[in-house]
């Protein structure tokens, strides 16, 4: 009975696709002219993929001088381009043949070099970029409905029960394949973290070295017992909530005035506020410090203070405008008409629908006080007026660089930064989205 | 006292626009009155200026007898619903109706107990219970409407204004909020300014009505006054739906002439010399055999109770409107096309000079 009405389901299905068969020149219903198994369209998209990690794993070695693996990476791109090239078509058999024995090669290859190479991390990792790849290719071309249909065995009915099948596992491979794809781009972000922690921990002022190798706190010790650290730390603390404090009584009520009053030269300013964030920094470089020089502000945390407080301003002013010009003017109304002075209906109503912004301009502020090196190098002379980044860039100097001491410094002085990421974070994504939405 | 007297009040924006042009207006002690116009009349500049969000540029306005103009919109004693209700979104509906009263100062300045006692006044009134605890925006726009309303109410206004509370309501609610409205009013008998273009809200909620075109009063009178006896020409065609028909024409020796069209004035208007502007409500155009005006019908718009014909009489459009309660002004039914006869010369005509 079953049998009946699929074939009854089936034949009217080709006959309806008959009449309008011809422009690709394949016969067969409607599903088996589309049907293409979900395995084969990932392959499609995951060979090429597979082929770009070889050629980066051999530019890798190639760099490194590793004979073998070079000869095993640039077979295996080889033979994945072969295969990308020749992957069955569900019509013509010998693809399947092909493709079957370039998978083979391709396997016995990555089994090789898997004899060959380390039993290191990236050593498996690159391997396993020949050895996955070909074995599913293997499997795929080989067994199941995949494997049917590139045999050129696919009839109307098993297209359609294909079609289906692929609703299923279309998403999931995707799923599969996206998931590799972030958990390489994570890598290639953390990695050089997971280095810098490696040689915080690792005995000896040297960089290299295997990754977990040993564990030592000696670093740590001697860069937060000296005493020239907490200096550091002491000189950007003040430095950095200076500028916070400094920018943020600046650029609030300068944004509030941008955005609700009309004076001369409003538009002008803000236009000038947007050229002067254009200029690279080290053209006022010399400038800057022949004005600290002039008014005795050089190794001092206030001239510091006034120069980034000037340079994070323009934005600032900008990211604040847009978030004031977002804010109702009905609502001052009511505000005005409920009793509030002006000063009342900014303190009670505007700056209080604008919080995100306003931690969002102080954490800018902050940061870009905590990191700056140009201008802190160039106005501070003493060792005792550093600010962390120039004191961290005083411990790498030409001779007898201190890799273990720099990076344990180094990781001390981001948790502030991370600290900082973490709290505000739900009021930067408002603060930023709100900015997106004012353009 | 809470009247509002405006005199002589002007206000010229800076690049030279006049938006109100010398308005002379009183309103009385708990009247509810609606300032009616077309978008960019002036209304709604001549509540700012009441209000004290708009600075005056010549005349002066008054409140229970003294002048406002320079004083504070906080100070004016005013309670003001916004169009956009303007409910501050980061406070809950108890605060957005405590935070006026907290600002009170010195003499006029309200305790904790009493601000309870109002809240709550105001909760029973208007309904509010289930959302006193929640932000605006968790709020339906009808209850968005009513926290904005009681927010001004809980100052105790000696004015009430309101900038087309309605607007930004659904057809039924607003249905609704206009006869919750009126109640409000008939249960307060707060002085009450209200500006609208909607003649729907003007004729069933105002006490008295004042139409403004181009920054100029036009009229003010009750509505039914100022729809039975428009003022002007303006009034006449504003009020009402559909509109009511106006032919520019000259009158002379009882006979109105407006190029091919003529037709014998009636009789109230048979004294009428030279130009003139005839008007003729819809509802009061009779198609019937005893018409003396032949027309051919150009349209008909049939809306289920009423139709609406729009007919060619000698170059000039008139719409007629038939009722099918009978209280209307036609017999027969007319086909488009077709031709008829009509009599425009009916007892309730007007004629204005311009």
């Amino acid at each position: 009975m079953n049998g009946g009405v699929s074939e009854g389901l089936s034949g009217d299905v080709s006959g309806g696709a008959g009449s309008i068969t011809g422009g690709a020149g394949r016969t067969g219903s409607l599903a088996e002219r589309w049907y293409v198994p979900a395995e084969i369209q990932a392959l499609r998209v995951w060979i090429p993929f597979a082929a770009l990690v070889n050629l980066i794993v051999l530019a890798g070695e190639a760099l490194r001088g590793g004979g073998s693996a070079q000869l095993g990476a640039l077979g295996g791109m080889v033979l994945l381009v072969m295969l990308w090239w020749w992957l069955p078509d569900g019509r013509r058999r010998w693809r399947r043949t092909v493709g079957r024995g370039l998978a083979a090669a391709m396997l016995v290859l990555g089994a090789l070099s898997l004899l060959q190479r380390d039993a290191s991390f990236y050593d498996l990792w690159a391997t396993s970029w020949l050895v996955a790849p070909s074995a599913l290719a293997l499997y795929w071309l080989s067994a199941g409905l995949s494997g049917s249909w590139c045999a050129g065995a696919s009839d109307a009915r098993s297209a359609e029960l294909g079609l289906t099948r692929n609703r299923r596992l279309g998403p999931r491979l995707e799923t599969f394949a996206l998931h590799t794809f972030l958990l390489h781009a994570v890598a290639i972000v953390v990695a050089p973290v997971v280095w810098i922690v490696d040689v915080s921990i690792s005995p000896g002022n040297i960089l290299g070295g295997a990754i977990g190798d040993a564990f030592t706190l000696e670093h740590f010790r001697v860069v937060l017992g000296g005493e020239t650290f907490w200096l550091w730390t002491r000189n950007s603390m003040i430095v950095a909530l200076g500028t916070t404090l400094v920018g943020l009584l600046l650029a609030i009520p300068a944004g509030y005035a941008f955005s609700r009053y009309r004076f001369a030269g409003s538009k002008g300013a803000m236009f000038v506020f947007m050229l002067v964030q254009m200029f690279p920094g080290i053209i006022i470089l010399v400038p800057y410090f022949m004005v600290m020089k002039t008014l005795g502000l050089l190794n001092t945390s206030i001239g510091l203070i006034i120069a980034y407080s000037v340079t994070a301003l323009p934005l600032c002013v900008w990211m604040l405008k847009g978030f004031f010009d977002a804010v109702p003017r009905a609502l001052e109304e009511a505000a005005l008409l409920d009793g509030c002075t002006q000063v009342g209906v900014f303190f009670f109503v505007v700056l209080p629908l604008s919080l995100p912004a306003v931690a969002i301009t102080a954490l800018f502020s902050f940061l870009t006080a905590w990191n700056e090196f140009l201008l802190a190098l160039v106005f501070n002379t003493s060792n005792d007026s550093y600010t962390l980044p120039v004191g961290l860039a005083s411990m790498i100097p030409a001779t007898g660089q201190l890799w273990g001491d720099f990076a344990a410094a180094s990781i001390v002085v981001s948790i502030p930064v991370v600290v900082l990421f973490v709290l505000f974070q739900r009021a930067l994504i408002q603060g930023l989205s709100a900015g997106g939405v004012k353009g | 006292m809470s009247d509002v007297e405006f005199i002589e009040t002007t206000k010229v924006y800076d690049d030279g626009t006049v938006a109100l042009d010398s308005l002379n207006l009183k309103v009385r002690e708990g009247e509810f009155l609606v300032l009616l116009g077309p978008s960019g009349c002036g209304k709604s500049t001549a509540l700012r200026l009441l209000a004290g969000l708009e600075d005056i540029t010549g005349g002066e306005i008054r409140i229970g007898g003294s002048r406002v103009n320079d004083l504070p919109p906080g100070a004016r004693g005013l309670g003001m619903v916004f169009q956009s209700y303007a409910l501050y979104p980061h406070m809950t509906v108890r605060a957005n109706l405590a935070f006026g009263l907290r600002r009170t100062r010195g003499d006029s300045r309200v305790g904790e107990a009493e601000i309870s006692a109002r809240i709550e006044e105001a909760t029973e009134m208007l309904d509010l219970h289930k959302v006193l605890g929640k932000k605006p925006r968790e709020l339906s726009g009808g209850q968005q409407q009513r926290v904005a309303i009681g927010r001004a109410l809980v100052r105790r206004p000696k004015v009430l204004l309101m900038d087309e509370p309605l607007s930004n309501l659904d057809a039924r609610l607003r249905n609704r909020m206009r006869f919750e409205l009126r109640r409000l009013h008939e249960a307060h008998g707060t002085t009450t300014l209200y500006v609208t273009h909607d003649q729907v809200e003007a004729m069933t909620l105002a006490d008295r009505v004042a139409i403004i075109s181009e920054g100029s009063l036009q009229q003010s009178s009750t509505p039914l006054e100022a729809y039975n006896r428009p003022a002007n020409s303006f009034v006449a065609s504003f009020l009402g739906t559909p509109a009511m028909n106006l032919i520019e024409g000259t009158a002379e020796q009882g006979v109105f002439r407006a190029g091919e069209l003529s037709f014998a004035l009636p009789g109230h208007l048979a004294g009428w010399r030279g130009p003139g502007i005839y008007g003729v409500r819809p509802e009061d155009v009779r198609i019937g055999d005893s018409g003396d005006v032949r027309c051919r019908v150009g349209g008909v718009e049939r809306l289920g109770g009423d139709t609406i014909y729009h007919l060619d009489a000698g170059g000039n459009w008139i719409r007629a409107l038939w009722r099918r309660s009978g209280g209307g002004a036609t017999g027969s039914d007319g086909d488009e096309r077709s031709e008829v006869s009509v009599s425009l010369a009916v007892a309730s005509a007007l004629i204005f000079k311009e």
